[in-house]
């Protein structure tokens, strides 16, 4: 299995559909360059052990994925990352909504973890400098 | 009257979905049953010591009876026995209570780790794996201190409920029937939301069960009234035919017949409605799995599900 997909979780009470967690996660794995183009995502198997989900719930999640331009599927090979021209642009609304939505993720789980913002800030400011 | 018609039909749509399940997993028709041979295996076991009790009289005496009677307090004795000249207040009280406590949180807990194993192997079936009897079983020992946990919590809320109740005067039953509904209600999702969860925490359990609920709530009891529906009309629908044909039989004078018929009514009956609580605890899952991750697992259908539940949108 993709050794990405092992740091994937699912929150079931977070009120988000948990195909809509998946798609997130997809989503910022490749705008965080874990993901890079032509890699190869978890299969539907895979995936739905790894989460325990329904294997219904992922495909849902890859076919939307995949109708967004973010991954494509190869018949019999299974779902790659698409390049990057592929990958639409996100408006300037939907870019708000994608931060917050991000943040909300982040310090949730920073605080889960005992960590506090100022460390977290500290430590993102640190490696956006480090590109 | 078209409405109603049309709530059946689709009822009965949403049955045939989960006894697709059943035929292809025909394993999953073994845990109700397990369930039933422990729990009236437990309550044999825990009677059987009260019932034959030397009481110096035979068993064929009433009086044995009575004295039996009143070794089970708060259970099987009513007042008149209670008050009766010859009746002795049991030395043995307390010992009763904690016997019947033990009783009640053994078959508590055997009921739960068979729905754990039943519910875990309905989640597998209905992501397209096999189901199978130990494979549930294993899991739901896997799953035993949550199990356990969960029922000494429901044990307690239900005799707590249960004993305010018998203590109340009708208006308080009838608040506190509300009560006991508002739990079973409330407490619909717990065993879907224990396999899935690795937590031990009961008011957790509930929590969360409530929680996924809240998504399902606008027509989830109508839903389950619906299906209770379809099953008594059907059950119902079988009784004018049954005695037409026993009166017959009486008027013919055979006593026989008139068994034969009963009897395969009975049987005929009875594994309906075995089938159809399978399809029910199927059906259960098969909305948990919907209203906690947005998508219908095979065969059901978004629109199946969304015109019998109404899931509220994320």
């Amino acid at each position: 299995m993709n050794l990405l997909a092992e740091t994937w979780s699912i929150e079931f009470h977070s009120g988000i559909p948990v195909y809509k967690q998946i798609i997130h996660q997809v989503q910022a794995a490749i705008a965080d360059g874990r993901l890079k183009e032509e890699d190869q995502l978890p299969t539907v198997r895979a995936l739905h052990q790894k989460l325990k989900v329904n294997p219904n719930t992922v495909a849902k999640a890859y076919r939307e994925l995949e109708l967004g331009g973010f991954i494509t599927t190869q018949r019999g090979s299974g779902c790659f990352v698409a390049a990057p021209s592929a990958t639409p642009r996100l408006s300037a609304i939907d870019k708000k909504t994608k931060a917050d939505e991000i943040s909300a993720r982040l310090v949730a789980e920073a605080r889960s973890h005992g960590i506090s913002l100022e460390t977290l800030i500290k430590n993102l400011t640190q490696i956006n400098a480090h590109g | 009257m078209a409405n109603l018609t049309e709530k059946f039909t689709r009822s009965w749509r949403l049955f045939g979905c989960s006894f697709q399940i059943m035929g292809k997993n025909k394993q999953l028709l073994l845990f109700p049953a397990l369930a039933f041979v422990f729990i009236f295996g437990c309550m044999i076991f825990f009677l059987l010591p009260i019932l034959l009790y030397p009481t110096g009289q035979p068993w064929s005496d009433s009086h044995h009876w009575q004295e039996v009677l009143n070794r089970i307090p708060g259970i099987f004795v009513n007042e008149k026995i209670k008050n009766a000249a010859h009746a002795q207040p049991s030395h043995l009280s307390w010992v009763m209570y904690l016997y019947w406590g033990g009783a009640y949180l053994l078959m508590m807990i055997g009921g739960t780790f068979c729905n754990v194993a039943f519910y875990n192997e309905i989640i597998k079936a209905l992501a397209g794996e096999k189901a199978s009897l130990m494979g549930g079983l294993s899991f739901a020992c896997s799953r035993f201190r949550s199990i356990v946990m969960w029922s000494l919590f429901a044990g307690l809320v239900g005799i707590i409920i249960q004993t305010l109740e018998q203590r109340s005067g009708w208006i308080g039953r009838i608040v506190l029937g509300l009560v006991g509904m508002a739990w079973s209600v409330a407490s619909v999702f717990v065993i879907p939301v224990m396999i899935r969860e690795e937590t031990s925490n009961p008011i957790t359990l509930l929590q969360n069960s409530a929680a996924t609920l809240k998504k399902t709530w606008g027509e989830a009891l109508i839903g389950y009234l619906g299906m209770s529906f379809s099953q008594s009309v059907i059950v119902f629908g079988t009784l004018p035919p049954l005695i037409v044909a026993m009166f017959v039989c009486l008027f013919l004078n055979s006593i026989g017949l008139f068994l034969l018929i009963f009897f395969s009514w009975l049987f005929v009956i009875l594994t309906f409605t075995y089938l159809m609580s399978c399809a029910n605890h199927i059906y259960r899952c098969a909305l948990y799995v919907y209203a906690s991750e947005g998508v219908p697992p095979t065969p059901f259908t978004t629109e199946q599900m969304d015109t019998a539940w109404k899931v509220k949108k994320a």
